[in-house]
């Protein structure tokens, strides 16, 4: 009989427990607090999780527990440690042999940081609407332009950056390129953003390119496919942002239920036991969603609307777990841990693909599944 | 008052409130209320909107008292809730005493702050510390103090049940704690040493009850405010903001769920302000006002995208405001209870 095995293999869930007691040791509460309230970036964190020999890129199932384990204990100081990363994917995939063996080593070690600046200003979920704009004139391009809401920019020591490489035209997915941008360019503003709702230890940057020259070696890929290499790194980012999600919302089902054990069980009402029966449901719901996602995009054969599927249902798990974990513990949630979760959690509903723009991916990849059904292989109806 | 009269009011609360207080809205979450924004506010009379004239308050009726909650509210809920401490919680319980009256003047001059500590009938208090009165002198500590920077405190002491007191003079904030919301306003424990005390009455937390849910139509003006802020946040931002070509206004899911909530606002505000609300009615506006304002605020920030995750754009304080508070002038299930019991004519959901 076949067997569908919902377990994690014996190696990996020891590595939970390791990942647990780690985040559990290094992030404490007060450690969480001050991160959080001051805005900073907790570099010596970063350090002691690469050097405890957590961080493995080579498994990729143990950074999805990492990320899982070091969310549920916080998620701001936790991405931080392990985000350095963040776009490496891009190179991995789309790379030449001498840029990933420029540029891989540094990142996985943890010696360098890295970001993607794909959003501006005025161009969000309309990745294809960017504007910085890339001349190209002998070996270098030349970028100008403006990117927003950069994850590790003021950090990175390099970014992946989207830029169209010719002008807009009908076919508006093309003409973008991506370009490695080494930070110490002349001609590169980087400003921190202040003031955010959650995960407030993340670094958030504006950009800003004037002139900034880059040699064309930079280039990954071919020029005028960044569109396409970008949407191919959402589907493996999101899986990501998924996990993340979940581990907010196992976190704050932790939250709660010492809560209840510490208030005494007696005095438990039919309605907060409902509600715990569905955070229950809900986490392992999207856990089990991610996992199967997970699954798929390792084997290298990911489905474009199961992963967008576990990251819009855990993010959105994420914000419903939180509101309700904050409806239960009250006072206590308020001026404690638990309303730094509910803070959080919302950017899962907007980074890496707001839930709006994951339902479409869904019902859209569905739509070209029947299409294609429907004329034929040969029918020309491209993704 | 007749309605061109309150039309007339609100119309000066939104003029005074988009003058004096939208422009630093940002800045009092960082930094709190400016005194001189205290000031202003009481100049205006809305320190004082419900106490009677007589007693050196404003004597407004409670639907003009809704007016200013709602519009201070729709720019900044701290604000709103520093007016609701002073209108719902201190003057009804400081107006026990002939001594307790007196004071009322110098809160609605913005002369002498004032708080109440209620905290400890909400859900998830836990009782670590306490203010005992030996000697006719208040000493101890008081935890979750919102507006705890004031000089005038009323408590319920030590004692099963204490005696509600007002504590004037001696009182010290200590440090400023984290929390969600109303970051406008001073929240932590205080540290009391007064022989400067006057007892308002027996039975300190069964009075903080009555005062608690007095208060049902206050705390919904405050959450109609929040909605209406961030539902017309929303609304500006989806005409000017371009995506895919077009502005956001114009998708269906946009368009549809903001205007959704502008229906629900609008049903809310009519009922709410509607004449001869029962006990029950108000219960309703309270429990429905507050969750309106929860889902308000979250779909009013998932509009404004990634900046709507930044304090700049002004909609994630609403979001964190609505959700903190239920929590401190709310008491969830209790008010369920109070609401379950109207609609069933006998206890109900007590299980």
């Amino acid at each position: 009989m076949a067997k569908l095995d919902f377990e994690l293999p014996e190696d990996l869930k020891k590595f939970r427990i390791k990942a647990r007691e780690f985040a559990l040791k290094e992030i404490t509460p007060e450690f969480a607090q001050k991160y959080d309230r001051e805005e900073t970036f907790p570099e010596e964190l970063r350090k002691k999780a690469y050097a405890s020999g957590l961080v493995d890129y080579s498994n990729p199932w143990s950074v999805l527990i990492l990320q899982e384990e070091f969310c549920r204990v916080d998620a701001g100081t936790g991405i931080c440690a392990v985000s350095g990363f963040f776009g490496l994917e891009t190179i991995q995939l789309f790379g030449n042999e001498e840029q990933k063996a420029k540029y891989v080593p540094m990142v996985t070690t943890g010696k360098a940081m890295m970001g993607l600046a794909v959003t501006e200003p005025s161009a969000g979920s309309d990745v294809a609407g960017i504007k910085t704009m890339a001349t190209k004139s002998g070996d270098y391009y030349t970028l100008n332009g403006a990117k927003m809401f950069i994850t590790n920019g003021q950090l990175a020591d390099f970014l992946v950056t989207l830029t169209r490489t010719s002008p807009q035209t009908e076919k508006r997915h093309h003409g973008l390129s991506l370009l490695i941008v080494e930070t110490g360019t002349e001609g590169i503003t980087r400003n921190k953003l202040h003031e955010k709702l959650g995960v407030r230890a993340t670094n958030t940057a504006e950009i800003v390119l004037n002139d900034v020259k880059v040699p064309t070696k930079n280039l990954i890929g071919e020029e005028g496919k960044g569109f396409y290499y970008v949407m191919t790194f959402f589907d493996i980012s999101r899986i990501y942002t998924a996990i993340q999600a979940v581990g907010i919302a196992q976190g704050a089902l932790d939250r709660v239920l010492d809560y209840v054990f510490a208030q005494g069980m007696e005095n438990l009402k039919e309605e907060t036991v409902m509600i715990i029966g569905e955070m229950e449901m809900r986490v392992e719901a999207a856990r089990l969603l991610t996992y199967s996602a997970a699954s798929r995009l390792f084997q290298l054969n990911p489905d474009p609307k199961l992963t967008s599927s576990a990251k819009a249902f855990g993010s959105e798990t994420a914000v419903w777990v939180t509101e309700k974990a904050m409806e239960i513990t009250g006072l206590q949630g308020l001026s404690g841990d638990l309303e730094r979760f509910f803070r959080d959690a919302k950017i899962m509903d907007i980074w890496e693909g707001t839930s709006e723009v994951e339902k479409l991916t869904i019902a859209r990849t569905m739509f070209r599944e029947m299409m294609k059904e429907f004329l034929g292989e040969k029918g020309g109806v491209k993704a | 008052m007749s309605s061109e009269e309150y039309q007339l009011l609100r119309s000066s609360v939104r003029e005074f409130a988009q003058k004096n207080i939208e422009g630093m809205s940002a800045k009092i979450e960082r930094d709190g209320l400016r005194p001189e924004t205290i000031a202003a506010m009481a100049a205006q009379g809305f320190l004082g909107a419900m106490v009677p004239s007589e007693l050196g308050g404003t004597g407004l009726d409670e639907r003009g008292y809704m007016i200013v909650l709602e519009e201070l509210a729709r720019v900044s809920p701290s604000a709103a809730v520093k007016v609701l401490i002073a209108n719902s919680l201190y003057a009804p319980l400081a107006m026990a005493t002939e001594k307790g009256k007196e004071t009322l003047k110098d809160v609605a001059s913005a002369k002498a702050n004032a708080t109440v500590v209620h905290t400890s009938l909400l859900e998830g208090y836990r009782e670590q510390t306490g203010v005992a009165v030996v000697n006719s002198r208040a000493q101890g500590v008081k935890d979750y103090v919102l507006n705890s920077d004031a000089k005038l405190i009323i408590l319920a002491a030590n004692g099963a049940p204490g005696d509600l007191i007002l504590v004037m003079g001696g009182v010290e904030p200590l440090n400023d704690q984290t929390r969600l919301g109303f970051r406008g306003l001073r929240f932590s424990s205080v540290k009391v040493d007064s022989g400067d005390i006057e007892v308002l009455g027996q039975n300190g937390p069964g009075r903080l009850d009555e005062a608690l849910n007095g208060m049902d139509l206050g705390v919904a003006a405050i959450a109609l405010g929040i909605t209406a802020g961030a539902v017309a946040k929303a609304i500006d931002y989806s005409k000017g903001r371009t995506t895919f070509g077009h502005p956001l206004k114009d998708y269906q899911p946009v368009a549809f769920s903001l205007s959704s909530l502008r229906a629900e606002e609008e049903m809310l505000r009519t009922f709410m302000y509607s004449e001869g609300l029962t006990g029950a009615a108000k219960a309703m506006a309270r429990v429905k006002s507050t969750q309106l304002a929860r889902d308000a605020t979250k779909q009013a920030l998932q509009v404004h995208g990634g900046y709507g995750y930044f304090g700049d754009f002004g909609v994630e304080k609403f979001y964190r405001d609505a959700m903190a508070l239920p929590l401190l002038f709310s008491r969830g299930a209790k008010d369920m209870q109070r609401l379950s019991q109207a609609v069933f004519e006998s206890k109900a959901g007590f299980m």
